[in-house]
């Protein structure tokens, strides 16, 4: 092995945090991912609400008194507003984020869904219940909804606290998204932080035989997002890397064209 | 680890396959790399050289540029290594060349038609061929569109046997019917016919067979399409003991379903 990569991994060995999301402080909090919220005049924001403790305890026809807690957050991580929302006892709800948090709505960038845990305590040891959630974005002129599911776990509640619960390291690392950037085509990406500190985050572009150039630098508070735009033309593939010190910084992708959009976690 | 391309209906697959590594730690692999192709055709692995790939270079694989009995079961593998393979295998290949955990390395793989494509970020490992697959499918949509079950499985052994999936009502626990998936196949089912309605969280079931469950949707005006795959129950919770959570969740299903047959 090259001295470089002995030190490179040496490095790493040290520094970085052997799990992307840290175990939630308090036994019986239940886990959310942080779920980008769109809600303006190009687009909608659907989440599917399921009974997630009947799928575990096999009973999907027992919802009395069930509700889960939807919290909507801006762009800075704080807090606009939360609702609790009944189970359906139908098996499946489709929420439109806008109608239930209009006008607050507005101002949101991000959304979690906490499940209450029913009385009788569920059968999963020392394991946390989660939402990985499957949300479901509209254009104003698309057919139909294009899904993705949970990006990563971010938060835990418990007892009206929220905690973030991903991991950061010392040192910057690069995260770059697997999906080269091709065709005409704009491309969003939404990027959140789950951790307890603020990150700093640069974007670069990279293109074949061009080298590494960044394009925007940004800082993300503690539960925060934003979403960052890069414009695709018919010039061969490019590839789009995250330098922060999040374990794993990785974006839900739009690619927008057309009348269509895809929507996929980079 | 295998790189899947797939084709379902009408619709072109496509396969964007990245030589470049998620993460600037884990692999530092930059030997050029032999991609080949790899299709089951019931009776061996049938392996072809498709092409070469640099370091830095993305190699774009379209289902129509690739023979069609390579994709006669609906799906080709596509695998990097620097090992020449011989054109027929009784079992896949074991070595991984690209990898990594944080992600896992992965690939663009997908769906086009003229006017939209949609895609997941894709890598397929091989599934034990003894196994069982039980999936809530949130997906179903209505007006404009065509939903299907689209199920990729992959196993080491060759053999393309077909296996019944039972689709339920997870709330009644109504059957509404059953279809077929394959192994060593992308196996596409037409969802609307089988009476879902918008607010059912259907149930789909295949007691012999694993598989990587899709949502696949149309809209009959071809101007989107809408792809995503369904998390297995072990993600339904997180730390402690996951499989044995998600043992504990399909046994609780199949007991209740078992009670009603």
């Amino acid at each position: 092995m090259k001295k470089s990569d002995v030190i490179r991994k040496a490095k790493y060995a040290l520094w970085i945090p052997r799990k992307i999301t840290r175990k939630p402080a308090e036994k019986g909090a239940v886990i959310s991912d942080l779920f980008p919220l769109r809600s303006d005049e190009h687009w909608q924001t659907h989440f599917e609400l399921l009974n997630v403790s009947g799928l575990i305890s096999g009973d999907n026809s027992s919802t009395q008194d069930k509700k889960a807690r939807f919290v909507i957050f801006d762009s800075e991580g704080t807090k606009l507003a939360e609702k609790l929302i009944a189970i359906p006892p139908s098996g499946r709800r489709t929420i439109r984020l806008d109608k239930e948090f209009d006008p607050s709505v507005t101002a949101a960038s991000s959304f979690a869904v906490f499940h209450e845990i029913p009385d009788q305590a569920l059968d999963i040891g020392e394991s946390f219940l989660a939402e990985r959630g499957y949300t479901g974005y509209a254009r104003s002129d698309s057919q139909i909804r294009g899904y993705v599911h949970g990006n990563f776990d971010a938060l835990a509640y418990k007892d009206g606290k929220i905690q973030t619960i991903g991991n950061k390291g010392i040192l910057p690392r690069f995260y770059t998204v697997q999906h080269p950037l091709s065709g005409r085509a704009t491309y969003e990406f939404f990027l959140s932080n789950p951790t307890s500190r603020s990150v700093k985050v640069r974007i670069l572009k990279g293109q074949d035989g061009k080298g590494w150039a960044e394009v925007e630098r940004f800082k993300l508070s503690p539960r925060g997002s934003r979403i960052f735009m890069i414009e695709s033309r018919d010039e061969g593939a490019s590839f789009i890397r995250i330098r922060s010190r999040f374990y794993l910084g990785r974006p839900v992708v739009f690619r927008i064209a057309g009348r269509g959009f895809d929507v996929f976690h980079g | 680890m295998f790189f899947p391309l797939f084709k379902a209906l009408d619709l072109e697959g496509f396969l964007d396959l990245g030589y470049i590594a998620a993460n600037n730690w884990e692999n530092r692999e930059s030997r050029i790399m032999n991609i080949y192709a790899l299709w089951s055709d019931g009776y061996c692995w049938r392996s072809k050289l498709f092409d070469v790939i640099k370091n830095g270079e993305v190699l774009h694989i379209s289902s129509t540029s690739i023979k069609p009995e390579m994709l006669k079961t609906g799906m080709c593998l596509f695998y990097p290594t620097v090992d020449e393979l011989a054109p027929r295998l009784d079992v896949l290949p074991k070595d991984p060349y690209w990898f990594s955990h944080v992600p896992e390395w992965r690939c663009t793989s997908g769906l086009m038609n003229e006017s939209a494509q949609t895609s997941y970020q894709a890598e397929i490992y091989p599934l034990p061929s003894k196994a069982s697959m039980l999936t809530f499918h949130p997906f179903i949509q209505f007006n404009n569109i065509d939903n299907y079950l689209l199920v990729l499985n992959v196993t080491n052994e060759f053999a393309i046997t077909s296996h019944e999936i039972e689709l339920f009502n997870s709330t009644n626990l109504r059957k509404h019917g059953t279809a077929t998936v394959k192994t060593n196949s992308a196996s596409v089912i037409p969802l609307d016919e089988y009476g879902f309605t918008a607010n059912d969280l259907p149930l789909f079931l295949s007691r012999k067979m694993a598989g990587i469950p899709f949502g696949l949707g149309v809209a009959k005006d071809g101007s989107m399409l809408s792809l995503e795959h369904t998390h297995p129950p072990a993600s339904l919770v997180l730390f402690g003991s996951r499989k044995e959570v998600q043992g504990k969740i399909k046994k609780n299903w199949l007991q209740r379903i078992g009670d009603l047959r």
